[in-house]
C-alpha cells in the first residue's frame, strides 16, 4: 500500500473556498466553521475569499430592479426588528467527553440529542477506538466523533470521497504530519493513511465524510471501516 | 465579458451601516437598500434563483443588515463583503432544511493575535473601501477561464466537484484554475503570506 500525504494544501484551500462560496453541505459547513473558531489564519483566508464574493456581487453582476413596493415592504418591517440576536448559548453539553468544544458544536450536539437523533454514550469499534455519530439535518455527508485511546492506531485506510478531520482534544499524527487541537486535515480518495493518537492524551476528533458518489475501478481502497 | 459597474462617487457604505447600528438611521438604510438590493437580486438570479425568490431573499438580506448592523466591524471587512455573506447565508437557509451555522467573534476559541486585530483602525477601514475597486480591476484582468470558474463558484454555490461534473472539465484542472486565479488576485491586491 502506498501511503501519501493526507492533507494537500490545495484540498484545504479548496474546502475553505467552497465554504466562502456557500457550496458545502451542512455537515461539512459545521466542521469548517468549528475549525474557524480555532484558527485565526483560516479566518483570514475565508475573509479574503468572501471579499472576492462581495466584490463580484458589488461590481461584477449588474443590477436587477427590485419589485414595486419592495423597499416599503422592508421599511414597514424594520420596527418589528429588535436589532439583537437571541443568544442562546448553552454551556452545558451532554457530549460524553468532558472537553471544551466550540459553541456551535455544542449547540449542534444538544440539538441532535434533544431530537433523539444522537446517543450520549460512545460505541466501541475496536479496543481503544470508539465512535459516536452526530446527526445533522438533510446532509449528504456523515459526521462522526472518534475517540482514540493513547497511542492507539487506526487501521490503515483509504477513502471513497473526502474525509475531513478536526482535532477536538489531544492530537494524532499520520504520514502527513502531526495534528493538534483545532487543526483540520483533509484526505481524499487518492490518499491512504493510518492515524496514531498521541501517547499522553489520546485523541478526540470529529470527521465528516462524503458518501461515495460513484465507484470507479481505480477507486480500489474502500474499507467498510469508515463508512 | 461583463463591464465592471462602479459608481464614480459611491457613498461610504461602511459609515452608513455604522449609522444604522448606532442611530437606527432609516435614511442610511434606504441608501444601502437602493444600492445593494438590486445587486443582491442580480447576483442570486445569475446563480439560478427564480426572480420572485431572488427579490424576497434580497429583502430578507436587507432586513438582516438592519438587524445585525451592530455586528458589522468596518475595520474588519468591507460593506460589500459583509452583505455578501448575509445574502449567501439567506440563500443557503432558503434551500436547505437545516440553517447555516453562523459564527461570530464570541465563538472563537482562539482569538485573533494582536497583530491581526485591526479593530477600530480607520486607516484599515479606508483600505477596505479602496480595495474593492482594485479587486474588481484584478478580476477583470484574470484569464477568462480562471475568472469564469471563480464567478461560477460564487454565483451558483458550486463545489469544485459539481463544476467538474457540469463542465466536463477534469476536477484537477478546475482546482488548479481556481487556485491560480485566487493566487493571482491575491498577488495583484498585494495580499501576501495568506496561505503560508
Amino acid at each position: 500500500m502506498v501511503l501519501r500525504s493526507s492533507t494537500l494544501p490545495e484540498n484545504y484551500e479548496a474546502l475553505l473556498f467552497s465554504y466562502a462560496c456557500g457550496a458545502l453541505d451542512a455537515a461539512q459547513e459545521l466542521i469548517v466553521a468549528a475549525h474557524l473558531c480555532y484558527s485565526p489564519r483560516a479566518r483570514k483566508i475565508v475573509e479574503y475569499y468572501e471579499k472576492i464574493g462581495g466584490c463580484l456581487m458589488d461590481c461584477d453582476c449588474g443590477t436587477v430592479p427590485m419589485r414595486d413596493g419592495a423597499m416599503d415592504h422592508v421599511l414597514a418591517r424594520l420596527d418589528s426588528c429588535t436589532g439583537k440576536d437571541p443568544q442562546a448559548c448553552a454551556r452545558d453539553c451532554a457530549f460524553p467527553e468532558k472537553i471544551d468544544l466550540p459553541a456551535i458544536l455544542r449547540d449542534q450536539i444538544n440539538t441532535s440529542i434533544a431530537q433523539g437523533k444522537m446517543r450520549t454514550v460512545w460505541r466501541s469499534l475496536l479496543p481503544g477506538l470508539q465512535t459516536l455519530d452526530l446527526a445533522i439535518g438533510d446532509n449528504t455527508s456523515k459526521a462522526r466523533f472518534y475517540k482514540l485511546a493513547p497511542a492507539m492506531r487506526t487501521p490503515a485506510h483509504g477513502h471513497a470521497g473526502t474525509e475531513i478531520t478536526l482535532v477536538l482534544h489531544g492530537s494524532y499524527h499520520d504520514e502527513s504530519g502531526q495534528y493538534h487541537c483545532g487543526d483540520l486535515a483533509v484526505a481524499d480518495e487518492r490518499m491512504d493513511h493510518r492515524q496514531i493518537a498521541c501517547a499522553q492524551q489520546g485523541c478526540v476528533c470529529l470527521t465528516v465524510t462524503t458518501a461515495p458518489v460513484k465507484l470507479s475501478g481505480w477507486m480500489r481502497l474502500l474499507t467498510p471501516f469508515y463508512s | 465579458m461583463r463591464p465592471a459597474v462602479q459608481k464614480q462617487s459611491a457613498p461610504d457604505f461602511s459609515a452608513l451601516i455604522v449609522n444604522v447600528a448606532r442611530h437606527r438611521d432609516r435614511q442610511s438604510f434606504i441608501t444601502l437598500f437602493e444600492y445593494f438590493a438590486p445587486r443582491i437580486k442580480s447576483f442570486l438570479i445569475k446563480g439560478g434563483v427564480a426572480e420572485e425568490m431572488a427579490d424576497e431573499l434580497a429583502q430578507e438580506t436587507m432586513l438582516s443588515v438592519w438587524q445585525k448592523a451592530d455586528h458589522f466591524d468596518p475595520a474588519r471587512s468591507a460593506a460589500s463583503t459583509w452583505i455578501y455573506t448575509i445574502a449567501r447565508n439567506k440563500r443557503i437557509d432558503a434551500f436547505r432544511k437545516t440553517g447555516r451555522v453562523e459564527i461570530t467573534p464570541p465563538d472563537y476559541v482562539i482569538e485573533n493575535q494582536p497583530a491581526d486585530d485591526e479593530t477600530s483602525n480607520p486607516a484599515q477601514a479606508l483600505m477596505h473601501a479602496q480595495e474593492g475597486q482594485g479587486l474588481a480591476q484584478a478580476l477583470a484582468a484574470l484569464p477568462p477561464e480562471q475568472a469564469d470558474l471563480i464567478r461560477r463558484a460564487f454565483f451558483e454555490e458550486k463545489s469544485h466537484a459539481q463544476i467538474a461534473q457540469e463542465t466536463k472539465i477534469p476536477l484537477g484542472t478546475i482546482k488548479s484554475r481556481i487556485r491560480l486565479g485566487l493566487e493571482r488576485l491575491a498577488q495583484q491586491e498585494g495580499v501576501q503570506n495568506l496561505w503560508s
